[in-house]
């Protein structure tokens, strides 16, 4: 079965990561933290106000391109990836590597993987015309968090939400994590003056797991199957845009 | 068409942390589930859906049935399935919202009740979802 196949090397170069991570995740000095593991979704961070969804925060011209946007365009029919802050509000553990000039995430949705360039290594900054889906990520430790800022982003029809809440070339993604015992803990800021009206900001926790993450194994004749019914007359008429938005539209 | 920014607020506040979604369930006739038996022909443990292709039988003979759930990481981190849940050659019941066109045989799962009884669930933000496009529809 290609799931335990699957499984199976996720396994085996889990326990090569560990095995190499021994000399790689050695933190750069004593006061930086060690965030490096598999970490199992745990829940908004006990205390703190509820999160709040991105749709509230969002500009007219957003909430417009959502309800003209039509669903057979959507990338992830053809296994595209989300980019963050999404990523980090989903239903998926992830893995941090830890390196000294470097960490780099690996997240179970998409299998997205994602390099944060710690400052002070000589890594050179994007050039002008160098826009990608998950950003340039640039990382720090500050008072014992690391402190990821990520600009330079492709526009996203989904990079707020998948009510087609867009994300814009200005996006700026601002992620402090740290660790309490065997939580990871996460506050992130979100950015974008041409789509939200104020920041959008998110906390979350994931406990340290031993389970291997799961690869997503993104299928590409399931992933555009349902294309191909949106694509009938039917599911064009404006008028059943209230199935998909109900949040917005009265009296359809 | 009249939007209704004020409410928004009211209504999205905690849907920050729920889990996208590949697709919406607007496919699909999500205010009347449908209970299906037949026989497990394939499993794909895999995303965006873990999909259980089902052989159903009436008189007309066999018919095959895709039915799609959520990511195979959720069924196994979120729900507690196995690869052992569901398998070829199960004689189970799938509860599920049909595609809206009879003439396709496909749809969205919810719950597979197996032989001995035991239930299991499909972790589903997307069938919380259905259930408010289902609430929209029926007012």
């Amino acid at each position: 079965m290609k799931w335990t196949g699957s499984v199976l090397l996720t396994v085996m170069l889990a326990g090569a990561c560990l095995t190499s991570g021994v000399q790689a995740q050695a933190p750069a000095a004593a006061s930086t933290p060690n965030l490096a593991g598999i970490w199992n979704r745990k829940g908004p961070i006990p205390g703190r106000p509820p999160n709040v969804s991105p749709v509230t925060l969002a500009r007219a011209r957003a909430i417009g391109f959502s309800l003209a946007f039509d669903e057979v365009l959507l990338p992830s029919y053809d296994c595209s990836p989300v980019s963050i802050p999404v990523i980090l509000n989903d239903n998926y553990n992830f893995q941090i590597t830890q390196m000294a000039d470097r960490l780099i995430f690996r997240y179970e949705k998409e299998d997205v993987v994602r390099t944060i360039w710690l400052e002070g290594h000589g890594h050179p900054d994007p050039g002008v015309y160098e826009f990608t889906l998950h950003g340039h990520s640039k990382g720090r430790f500050e008072n014992n968090q690391l402190v990821i800022e990520t600009t330079k982003f492709v526009f996203d029809p989904r990079g707020f939400h998948d009510s087609y809440i867009p994300s814009s070339t200005q996006k700026k993604v601002t992620e402090r994590y740290w660790r309490e015992g065997n939580l990871l803990r996460m506050e992130s800021v979100s950015e974008d003056p041409l789509i939200l009206r104020e920041p959008f900001r998110y906390q979350f926790e994931w406990e340290l797991s031993k389970n291997p993450l799961i690869p997503f194994d993104c299928n590409p004749e399931d992933s555009g199957f349902a294309r191909k019914l949106f694509e009938t007359k039917k599911y064009q008429d404006p008028d059943l845009i209230h199935l998909r938005l109900p949040q917005y539209v009265a009296n359809p | 068409m009249k939007v209704l920014v004020a409410c928004m607020c009211a209504i999205t506040i905690g849907l920050a942390s729920t889990a996208s979604a590949h697709h919406s369930l607007a496919l699909f006739e999500t205010s009347a589930p449908v209970k299906l038996q037949g026989v497990v022909k394939r499993v794909d443990w895999r995303s965006p859906h873990t999909l259980i292709f089902l052989e159903t039988k009436d008189a007309n003979g066999p018919t095959e049935w895709r039915v799609e759930t959520v990511p195979n990481s959720w069924l196994i981190n979120r729900a507690g399935w196995t690869i052992d849940s569901v398998k070829p050659g199960d004689p189970v019941t799938l509860e599920l919202y049909v595609y809206t066109d009879a003439t396709i045989k496909y749809g969205f799962l919810l719950r597979v009740i197996k032989a001995d009884g035991k239930v299991w669930n499909s972790p589903l933000d997307i069938g919380r979802r259905g259930q408010r496009e289902a609430a929209e529809r029926a007012q």
